[in-house]
């Protein structure tokens, strides 16, 4: 693998390079060609209320006719560079407003910064309509990137949508059930996902309830969604990338919204503290499911959980934007709700403090970006009759971001630091793993260019490096991002790339009611988890409302730490390292026309570990060396389907999920240890759990249909929004999972109705 | 237009219910086996009264302790002799509850017999067990040479002859601790540490007083009794002694029962106390004070 990583690397950087040689060669009849070179930069907002619009088109047409475009990142930050001296009409839009157009006199070497307001359009568009380079059936690479709009598609029982169930409505992303918040993409477990909150790590942002988690729709501006292949920002984690920009308060008014569902009890306020210089946006969401679920469900739910966000943005400055941000999660409850002894009550809890700064000199054509915060995780598990289980987890972290224009390519390099303050208190559920600290350090360095090949065709390779003082060898792991756009309806896109991680969280994947996570470093022999994706993804748009997408992935797995199924009746368990397999595809469909807006998704896919040791055991004579862990769902399908009729918005989504891998046993018996030759009337017996072979068979299939239907009203100025609906809508008697050791199936929610009240000030 | 929207709708909503909220996949949590009972202990020729563990194979991971529906007999195959054997209901000290058969048939060293749990329904689990030849007296030494003015020796001698298969070996102890309490029984096993000098012929050296003392830190407790423990079995049993929670609950280590789990071998338990021990440890406890102060 190690050898693997650094012949990639010399590919990547040979491809690179040879690029650059290319170009410069082609470029050497006028060397003075990049200081005449003009850039025009600047951030996209909305007007109405100061909100910077991600994803706007920005065009500039000189007087050939000839276009050069950029579209506005996560902080409405555009930049187009490499500009001849002369005029051009510089063009902005954004699906929802009106276009803005505007003259440019680009001088020889100009940096220009020009902010663009975007007037919103009158009528009923608003934020239904949604950009199209974010729709579902967008795929590239890996990437999704979604808004508000989009996250509020997918019904959920509250007053509007969360990123948590939009997230569990793609294909290649398998949720257990509807409790725990443990997300699991492309064969990856939810301790490999990376989840970026305004640049920095939360550790568990999904909710108990696994409809919600920290991002509600009306707090988040943009997310994109790596379900693998993600390039070299991004380090630390094997699985996936969920990065996710808050929205901003609004700059211009004082505005709020109160909503109550029978989950959830939502209060949100935003305003300038300095016009248009300074604005804040809070929330603060409290569940009362433990209240309502008696009326609702007619029985009991013992689930808490809420989240607060706060947000303080600086946009003082024509060349920079600063913003503070905190966020505090809190989670407590039993998976196992319909029993009498629930078993394992879980709590835990993320906190994320910090700030964020992009500042885009007059004096360069460079962008900078400066994050730094604190991350900390506590998780732990509570009223339990086994031995006391903790984790605590605390990131510090800081990190510098710099873009620049490097003949007509994109150059974006960055550092970081990190120091991670580990503590766990793990009784002896992991035997090889008990209680420890560690402080581990690290800093590291990436680089990506992004670079593109005529028209067509767009090169991002990159490195990432990360060092380590003790006791974990500096890794350097190569990536490379590729799309090729045949044509204006369609598009090839393919990843590759290696990744580690040393600091992992540990799960009893033996149990799926078991949602404790231990974060410890490389907790076996040190080995550091890895894995090399590759992915290859084609999109086409046929016609003006339909767009086809499909994506198959393969990644490879190594030193990923499981526990072994033990066979003894307890919840302690020695750890192993596995390696893994990943294969799949995702297909996607998605349509739009008008007020109606449709998508449906397939996924396929299949996960296998294997120990090459042998070591997860030998039963009944048999060697296991390979088994499915328990999220394989090889087949899934989702759609939705959406509609706006005058002041009316349905929404449907039904998914369908084939069965996950369980332990199906023999029996039980009790083992007397006949190390010597004991009196068996007095000798210890334990109970033991038989079985042919771990995860040898599968639960029944999943399927569920949620429906929401909205209502808007407008009560002197204040809309009011009037949702009701049914999560499980069939009442479909869903299994999230057997308990082998107490012999008792756990069922999901059955149907839960709802009503949900929302009412705004704009 | 709307219309036909909202009746596609409905009539979408209406068949998934239909179709899916009707239909309910079963699901068994349970594989079908032909294991019926787990059968655990030894048949030991030098007792007046055998012993074995039987617990039926159950879908509860917590035991029952009601009746037990199984009848327990014990044939010797050279014989042909059957005997049937009784049922009690034991607390372990873990707590929890179960069956033990028990006979006063006495099993002969060197001889075969088969031994078979059947239930009502006639549902059989059924093992052969193969007992050791007997074997001589061990021999105990503590080299101590009486009335020597000399200090007494530090290693002691066990050795043993013509046992098939070592698989006990222990020498338990009574003492009165420094707090001038008498301890619980500690036992010290050396079944692992045993040396085959021979074919026939294993031996141990070993320092009993260190071994002792190193379990009460040093504080030089006194012996009051010794007992030596030896087991005999045959070449089929495995290696217990070095197996942890984890490899003894592997079912592979099941000998040759059939239609069900555990093991029942064949051994000699041999037990003697060690009055010369005690004797000779008692002057190296001497020592330790004497170097303690």
């Amino acid at each position: 693998m190690e050898r693997t990583a650094w012949m990639l690397a010399a590919i990547l950087f040979l491809f690179v390079f040879g690029i650059g040689t290319v170009r410069a060669q082609s470029s050497s009849v006028s060397s003075n060609r990049n200081d005449s070179e003009g850039t025009v930069r600047g951030i996209v907002t909305d007007a109405s209320n100061g909100l910077p619009l991600p994803g706007a088109n920005v065009l500039l047409r000189d007087s050939t006719g000839s276009t050069m475009g950029s579209v506005s990142n996560r902080d409405g930050f555009y930049l187009i560079s490499g500009l001849a001296p002369g005029a051009y009409r510089l063009q902005a839009s954004f699906i929802g407003f009106e276009a803005y157009t505007d003259t440019l006199i680009v001088e020889a070497g100009a940096r220009i910064t020009r902010h663009i307001a975007l007037v919103p359009a009158t009528g009923e568009l608003n934020e239904v309509v949604i950009a199209a380079e974010s729709g579902a059936g967008r795929m590239r690479a890996g990437l999704q990137t979604v808004r508000a709009a989009g996250i509020r598609r997918i019904p959920a029982p509250d007053a509007g949508g969360d990123l948590a169930s939009w997230l569990q409505s793609l294909p290649g992303v398998v949720a257990l059930g509807d409790r725990g918040g443990q997300l699991f993409v492309r064969g990856g477990t939810p301790a490999q996902n990376l989840v970026l909150v305004d640049g920095l790590p939360v550790w568990q942002p999904f909710h108990i309830v696994g409809f919600f988690s920290a991002f509600p729709h009306d707090l988040v501006s943009n997310a994109d969604f790596y379900a693998g292949g993600f390039g070299a920002r991004y380090s630390g984690r094997i699985s996936s990338v969920v990065d996710v920009t808050m929205r901003e308060g609004n700059a211009q008014r004082f505005a709020g919204a109160a909503s109550i569902s029978p989950f959830l009890a939502s209060m949100r306020i935003e305003g300038p503290l300095r016009k248009e210089k300074v604005s804040f946006l809070g929330s603060a969401r409290m569940s009362v499911i433990e209240q309502a679920a008696p009326v609702f469900l007619a029985k009991s739910l013992p689930l808490r959980f809420g989240d607060m966000f706060l947000k303080l943005t600086s946009s003082g400055s024509t060349n920079s934007r600063c913003s503070l941000s905190a966020l505090h999660t809190f989670d407590r409850g039993a998976i196992d709700v319909d029993n009498d002894d629930p078993g394992d009550v879980f709590r835990w809890s993320n906190t994320v403090a910090g700030g964020r700064c992009i500042a885009f000199p007059a004096n360069t054509s460079s962008v900078f970006e400066l994050v730094g915060g604190v991350s900390y995780f506590n998780n732990a598990v509570e009223q339990s009759m086994t031995p006391e289980r903790a984790s605590d987890a605390v990131q510090i972290s800081t990190k510098v971001n710099l873009t620049t224009p490097v003949r007509g390519r994109q150059l974006r390099v960055g550092a970081f630091a990190r120091a991670n303050w580990l503590e766990y208190t793990l009784g002896e559920q992991f035997q090889n793993v008990r209680a420890d600290s560690d402080l581990l350090i690290s800093a590291g360095a990436y680089a990506e260019l992004e670079t593109t090949i005529g028209n067509s065709i767009s090169v991002t390779p990159g490195l990432s490096a990360t060092f380590y003082p003790t006791p974990y060898k500096s890794v350097v792991e190569p990536r490379l991002r590729f799309s090729w756009r045949q044509h204006a309806d369609q598009t090839f896109h393919a990843a590759l790339g290696l990744y580690r991680q040393t600091i992992t969280g540990i799960n009893d994947e033996r149990d799926a009611g078991s949602v404790f996570t231990a974060w410890v470093p490389a907790p076996v022999d040190g080995a550091q988890a890895k894995a090399v994706h590759l992915l290859i993804g084609w999109e086409r748009q046929i016609g003006n409302a339909l767009r086809l997408a499909a994506e198959g992935y393969h990644k490879r797995l190594r030193d990923i730490p499981v526990p072994i199924l033990s066979a003894i009746a307890r919840f302690t368990t020695p750890l192993t390292l596995a390696d893994g397999t990943v294969y799949g595809t995702d297909i996607r469909l998605e349509f739009q026309r008008g007020p109606l807006y449709g998508y449906a998704g397939y996924g396929l896919a299949n996960t296998s570990y294997h120990a090459p040791d042998g070591s997860f055991g030998t039963w009944f004579d048999e060697n296991i060396a390979r088994y499915n862990p328990p999220h394989d769902r090889r087949h899934q399908v989702s759609a939705v389907l959406g509609m706006e009729i005058r002041k009316f918005t349905a929404n449907i989504r039904w998914q369908f999920g084939s069965g996950l891998p369980f332990t199906r046993v023999l029996g039980f018996d009790d083992i007397i240890a006949l190390r010597t030759l004991v009196d068996v009337r007095e000798a210890a017996r334990r109970p033991r759990v038989l079985f042919e072979r771990p995860w040898n068979a599968r639960l029944p299939t999943y399927h569920r249909l949620d429906l929401s239907l909205e209502r808007r009203f407008d009560i002197s100025g204040a809309p009011l929004s009037l949702q009701a609906g049914a999560i499980n809508a069939y009442d479909r008697t869903n299994l999230f999972y057997f308990d082998v050791f107490r012999v008792r199936r756990v069922d999901q929610l059955p149907i839960v109705p709802f009503v949900a009240l929302k009412i705004e000030r704009l | 237009m709307r219309t036909n929207i909202r009746n596609f709708l409905l009539a979408a909503c209406l068949a998934g219910g239909l179709i899916f909220g009707g239909c309910t996949e079963a699901f068994e949590p349970f594989q079908e086996n032909d294991l019926y009972f787990s059968i655990y202990g030894y048949l030991d020729a030098a007792a007046d009264t055998q012993f074995v563990a039987v617990t039926p194979l159950r879908k509860l991971v917590s035991a029952d302790a009601g009746p037990i529906d199984a009848a327990v007999m014990l044939e010797h195959l050279e014989t042909g002799r059957t005997t049937s054997w009784r049922d009690s209901l034991f607390r372990f000290s873990n707590g929890s509850m179960g069956h033990v058969f028990w006979s006063k048939e006495p099993v002969e060293p060197g001889h075969n017999y088969r031994f078979t749990v059947t239930r009502s329904d006639g549902a059989t689990t059924a093992t052969t067990v193969r007992m050791p030849a007997s074997f001589p007296d061990p021999e105990l030494r503590t080299n101590l040479i009486p009335f020597s003015p000399l200090p007494p020796p530090r290693l002691q001698n066990i050795g043993l002859l013509g046992i098939e298969k070592l698989v006990d070996l222990r020498i338990v102890y009574t003492l009165r601790t420094e707090e001038g309490g008498v301890s619980d029984p500690v036992t010290l096993s050396y079944v692992d540490k045993m040396r085959r000098s021979s074919e026939n012929r294993l031996g141990l050296a070993f320092d009993a007083y260190e071994d002792v003392n190193s379990l009460f830190a040093g504080s030089c407790p006194q012996v009051l009794t010794a007992t030596v423990i030896v087991g005999g079995g045959t070449s089929d049993w495995p290696d217990f002694f070095r197996l942890d929670d984890e490899m003894l609950a592997d079912p592979d280590l099941t000998g040759d029962i059939r239609n069900g789990m555990g093991f029942l071998g064949g051994a000699i338990r041999w037990e003697r106390p060690w009055s010369g021990l005690v004797v000779l440890l008692g002057g190296r406890r001497g020592q330790c004070l004497s170097r303690r102060r």
